[in-house]
């Protein structure tokens, strides 16, 4: 009963917080003294984007039933595309995978503490990282941003991957792996499209997409972050059959027909 | 809810509705945590397997000492999930370990395993955690007949303390042995209230048979409603409102509860067809007081349908084209196959089956097919009584038809549930039975085999104050009473009545042990009545004039002056000299107790135990003789027969008695040289021959005239006075003329160039080598006695 009590005071407190946030436009007045303090938009934007990454996250897991591993890494991922761009995250998610495979494969047989080992192939992702920042410097392929995000950039990505595939697994979860990367790059290609991110034909074309609706509503009602976090909650109310489990129990439930 | 789910539980439903609601966060730590679980239950009276040892830390793993490790056990995660971790050790070379897949594991992998156990490599949240060593689970036979190594379990979701749905889990090659569907593993549907298994999964597509073995469906789970049980029992006691109960069925254990899942899977729903939200559902708003309640709701709300449903309407029982028939004549019964054909009007037996039953002893061929016969039989638990013809076409693969005159409005026919008939590799027709299991029935026939303790049921009760009287007054007829037990007799023969079998060599094999425990039954039910001699002659045998005219001439006259030998081993001493014997053959796993109600000086049972009458004394002769005929005949026989794949080879075969005693004395014959044994059996065949038509005390003065002592006479009149109740009139329990009439058939069988090694491979009659030599596991049986070791 007293459970039952505080669902219901908690559901009503949260619609009203948002009533008011959307009537009395508070968080438009937020971001334009934020403007005016000199801040740009492009980063108050990769702040406007969480709720509808955390949106899709939700609706893939719970909706789709495609379980995109980790909470912060996918978002994380996004952020740094639009510094980096599509292309750049992705080939560093690769290329720092396969060193780290490539490592974890040299170290496992050292003899050495487990600790010692991690920290190991964190050092040679660093390398890895310095070394290839040259090249990349040379490449003039920076999209949006330059500079010190994109050093901060590399080491998240690096640290993501040694995360992403920990000294305690082993090969045989190479086949697994592969699938969780293709998740995200299916899952961050999406919400960086939707977002308004823009994907060039390639890294020295000038055509791109950019798909902006949801970009210029965000930056123009930025209220419209409080109808997602709503829809959010909604979804985490959600009872019903993932798209995944129609599939699977398709024969079961078209039996029950 | 954007699609209806029909029912049908996914993880969102699992997760808000069940998981959330129900299951307590401390009662899901607890399932988390293997060794507080086991802790937990096992002091709840719920069988879990036996923990070893923990390995709690770094600290406890440096010190830890690798020798006190078992050839056989079974590593894991305290707090694994998914199998994740799990590595059963089924063998030890020295410092190398061997897993199910003889893979191959150093000290230094085991340790390096142990190692990432610690660290959390394969707990939840990958948290430190804890190593359990266990012992390893032999799974029982029927369910590892058809699963690759590994250990095959039943995970049962259970609800408001209902077991709704049960699963059997079989691992694969491709699981490399272990039990998770992730894996490849099968996942098997089980219907609640049988206990068979209904469908099959693999990697979410239904299969008709799994590789290698076959089809399952029909195959019941042993133990099944213990089982459930357990699954509800855990429930109660955990608190966990939405469990999975992972049970494993131990060879020797029976069913332990290896975990408890607070977030079962949803794959069961695929293996069993069927949704599982709309069972939940249900069972949500009953009121279960009991776990036996909660057993009794699973199996009436979730067993079988259609069969329910339409004996329910129509009030009739639904059976097959071909099922199994007891034939009751002349107060025994002859279980058969017969083929329900309602294109046909009447009745039909075979001449095979009509000379069985005696009917067609003298006819004339052409008279045979004209004759009617009246026979009452048994179908599906009703009792017929009917007018039968016999047949010449009547096919092998069944015995008799039974035509629509008696069926018809009395049951109804499902042609789905039917047995098929197939042929096996030698192009020999085979009526496949449908739902039956060898291994089940051999466990099953061997079951009621070990509960009827048939000579215990002659013992009367007022044995000793009768034999007082005897000694006082040896004119008085003792008057025996007998404790009659016919629920118990009737349950037996009603489980006797349900076992399935074919018509297979095994088949056969089985139908005539059955046959046999029937008639024991029928012979225990007639203790103390007229019937029991005429039962007793038909079933157990009865000396012929010329076997008796034989032992007059070849043994009571040659024997008339014998001579008594110094008896002067004790029953103590001779436990010693048993248990030297065995030791010289490597049996060390037998007991040897000493007892005082015996009958006899001296009995090898099937269960591992050989039993001494107290205060008894021996001759030497007497010792060697005991050691040729109980050990290295009944005991190495049993040993051998428990060694075989099925297990009537050490209850014995129909008909073994027999060829055993026969063989025992034979051998005592042939090693010892001693004919007193031999002797004896002749003298008891006399004896048989002379109860029936004699009093007990005429039996008495009469075997005094063959010049035995007091106490051999007297011996023998209880030998072939037991089970009658008034022995002032004639009257015989004839089972001790198996001696003689086995001594005569192995005999002959020796001087037909028969090979004694033969009849080592168990207990069975020598009629059935041939058939026993199609089954038997080995072609030479392990153990054999020392003279025919060369």
């Amino acid at each position: 009963m007293k459970a039952q009590i505080l669902k219901i005071t908690s559901l009503i407190t949260l619609i009203l917080l948002l009533i008011i946030f959307s009537f009395t436009g508070i968080l438009s007045l937020s971001i334009n003294s934020l403007l005016n303090i000199g801040i740009s938009q492009d980063i108050i934007y990769l702040v406007e984007i969480l709720p509808f990454i955390g949106l899709t996250l939700a609706f893939f897991n719970i909706i789709l039933g495609v379980n995109i591993p980790g909470h912060y890494i996918p978002i994380i991922l996004i952020i740094n595309t639009f510094i980096l761009g599509l292309y750049l995250t992705i080939g560093l998610l690769l290329i720092s995978l396969l060193i780290i495979y490539t490592a974890k494969y040299i170290i496992k047989s050292l003899h050495i503490h487990l600790a010692v080992k991690s920290s190991l192939i964190i050092s040679i992702i660093s390398l890895f990282s310095i070394l290839t920042l040259p090249i990349l410097a040379k490449t003039n392929i920076f999209n949006l941003y330059t500079g010190p995000f994109f050093i901060i950039s590399i080491i998240i990505i690096s640290i993501i991957n040694e995360k992403f595939v920990d000294i305690k697994t082993s090969f045989k979860n190479i086949k697994n792996d592969f699938n969780i990367l293709i998740k995200y790059f299916i899952f961050i290609t999406l919400n960086f499209l939707l977002l308004g991110g823009k994907i060039y034909y390639w890294t020295t074309s000038q055509s791109f997409i950019e798909i902006s609706i949801l970009k210029n509503i965000l930056q123009t009602i930025p209220e419209i972050n409080l109808l997602i976090i709503l829809i959010t909650f909604l979804i985490g109310k959600y009872t019903g059959l993932r798209l995944t489990e129609i599939i699977r129990f398709r024969k079961l439930i078209f039996k029950q027909n | 809810m954007l699609f209806d789910s029909k029912g049908v539980l996914g993880i969102n439903a699992r997760n808000l509705l069940y998981i959330g609601p129900y299951n307590k966060k401390k009662s899901i730590e607890m399932a988390d945590d293997k060794v507080k679980t086991k802790a937990f239950l096992s002091a709840r009276n719920i069988p879990v397997p036996k923990l070893l040892t923990v390995i709690k830390n770094q600290k406890e793993l440096t010190k830890f000492n690798y020798n006190y490790l078992p050839n056989e056990f079974i590593i894991k995660p305290n707090k694994g999930f998914g199998g994740g971790g799990i590595i059963p050790i089924t063998g030890r070379k020295k410092e190398i370990f061997i897993g199910t897949d003889n893979q191959e594991y150093s000290l230094e992998e085991i340790i390096e395993h142990f190692y990432n156990i610690i660290n959390g490599n394969y707990s939840l949240s990958g948290q430190k955690d804890q190593v359990l060593i266990e012992k390893l689970i032999i799974s029982d036979d029927i369910l590892s007949q058809f699963s690759y190594k590994g250990l095959p379990d039943i995970r049962i979701i259970v609800h408001n303390l209902v077991p709704v749905m049960a699963m059997l889990r079989i691992p694969t090659k491709e699981s490399s042995g272990k039990a998770n569907l992730h894996q490849g593993a099968v996942g098997a549907g089980i219907d609640m209230a049988k206990g068979e298994i209904t469908h099959a999964i693999h990697h979410n597509q239904i299969i008709k048979e799994i590789v290698g073995f076959g089809p399952i469906k029909g195959i019941k789970i042993p133990y099944w409603d213990e089982i459930l049980q357990i699954a509800t029992k855990a429930q109660l006691a955990t608190n966990l409102g939405y469990m999975g109960a992972d049970i494993a069925i131990d060879k020797h254990q029976g069913p332990v509860l290896l975990e408890i899942n607070a977030r079962a899977g949803l794959g069961i729903q695929l293996a069993n067809m069927a949704p599982l939200k709309k069972r939940l559902e249900k069972v949500a708003e009953i009121q279960v007081t009991t776990t036996a309640k909660g057993v009794r709701l699973a199996k009436d709300l979730f067993g079988h349908t259609v069969e329910k449903n339409v004996r329910s309407i129509t009030g009739k029982k639904v059976i097959g084209l071909y099922e199994t028939v007891d034939i009751l004549h002349q107060k025994q019964v002859f279980p058969t196959i017969a083929y329900i054909n309602t294109t046909r009007k009447k009745n039909y037996i075979s001449i095979d089956l009509a000379k069985r039953l005696g009917l067609i002893k003298s006819k004339r061929q052409k008279d045979i097919f004209q004759t009617h016969f009246q026979l009452k039989f048994k179908l599906a638990g009703k009792k017929f009584i009917s007018i039968f013809q016999i047949e010449k076409n009547i096919k092998k693969k069944y015995q008799i038809i039974l035509g629509r005159k008696d069926l018809s409005g009395q049951f109804l026919i499902d042609t789905s549930i039917n047995n098929i008939l197939t042929e096996n590799s030698q192009g020999k027709s085979n009526l496949f039975i449908a739902n039956y299991n060898p291994l089940e029935t051999d466990r099953k026939i061997c079951k009621i085999a070990g509960q009827l303790k048939f000579l215990s049921y002659f013992r009367p009760l007022n044995f000793k104050q009768e034999i007082e009287k005897f000694n006082q007054n040896h004119f008085y007829n003792p008057q025996f009473r007998y404790q009659f037990n016919n629920d118990i007799t009737e349950n037996l023969q009603k489980d006797l009545h349900k076992i399935r079998y074919d018509s297979s060599d095994l088949g056969m094999l089985f139908q005539r042990k059955i046959e046999e425990l029937n008639n024991y039954l029928n012979l225990i039910n007639a203790r103390g009545s007229s019937d029991l001699t005429f039962l007793s002659k038909s079933f157990l045998g009865f000396p012929t004039k010329e076997e008796i005219e034989d032992i007059n001439q070849n043994i009571i006259e040659k024997t008339k002056s014998k001579t008594t030998k110094q008896q002067e081993i004790t029953s103590e001493q001779l436990k010693e000299t048993f248990e030297k014997t065995l030791h010289e053959y490597g049996i060390y796993n037998w007991k040897i107790v000493i007892k005082e109600k015996m009958i006899a000086k001296c009995i090898v049972s099937k269960t591992k135990k050989i039993s001494i009458k107290a205060n008894s004394f021996f001759s030497e002769q007497r010792v060697k003789d005991l050691i040729i005929h109980e050990l290295e005949t009944h005991l190495i026989s049993s040993e051998n027969g428990r060694k075989q794949k099925y297990q009537l080879f050490n209850y014995g075969f129909a008909n073994y008695l027999p060829t055993q005693e026969g063989l025992a004395v034979y051998n005592v014959l042939s090693q010892s040289q001693d004919k007193d044994e031999a002797n004896y059996k002749g003298i008891i065949a006399k004896a048989i021959f002379l109860a029936d038509k004699h009093s007990f005390t005429e039996l008495y003065e009469i075997l005094k005239q063959l010049k035995l002592t007091d106490k051999s006479a007297l011996d023998i009149c209880l030998r072939v006075k037991r089970g009658v109740g008034d022995t002032s009139k004639p009257g015989v329990f004839t089972k001790d003329y198996c001696y003689y009439s086995g001594l005569k058939k192995v005999t002959q069988f020796i001087n037909n160039g028969g090979n004694l090694i033969d009849l080592y491979h168990g207990k069975y009659s020598i009629d059935d080598i041939s058939l026993i030599k199609n089954i038997s596991t080995f072609n030479t049986p392990p153990i054999i006695p020392k003279w025919l070791q060369n």
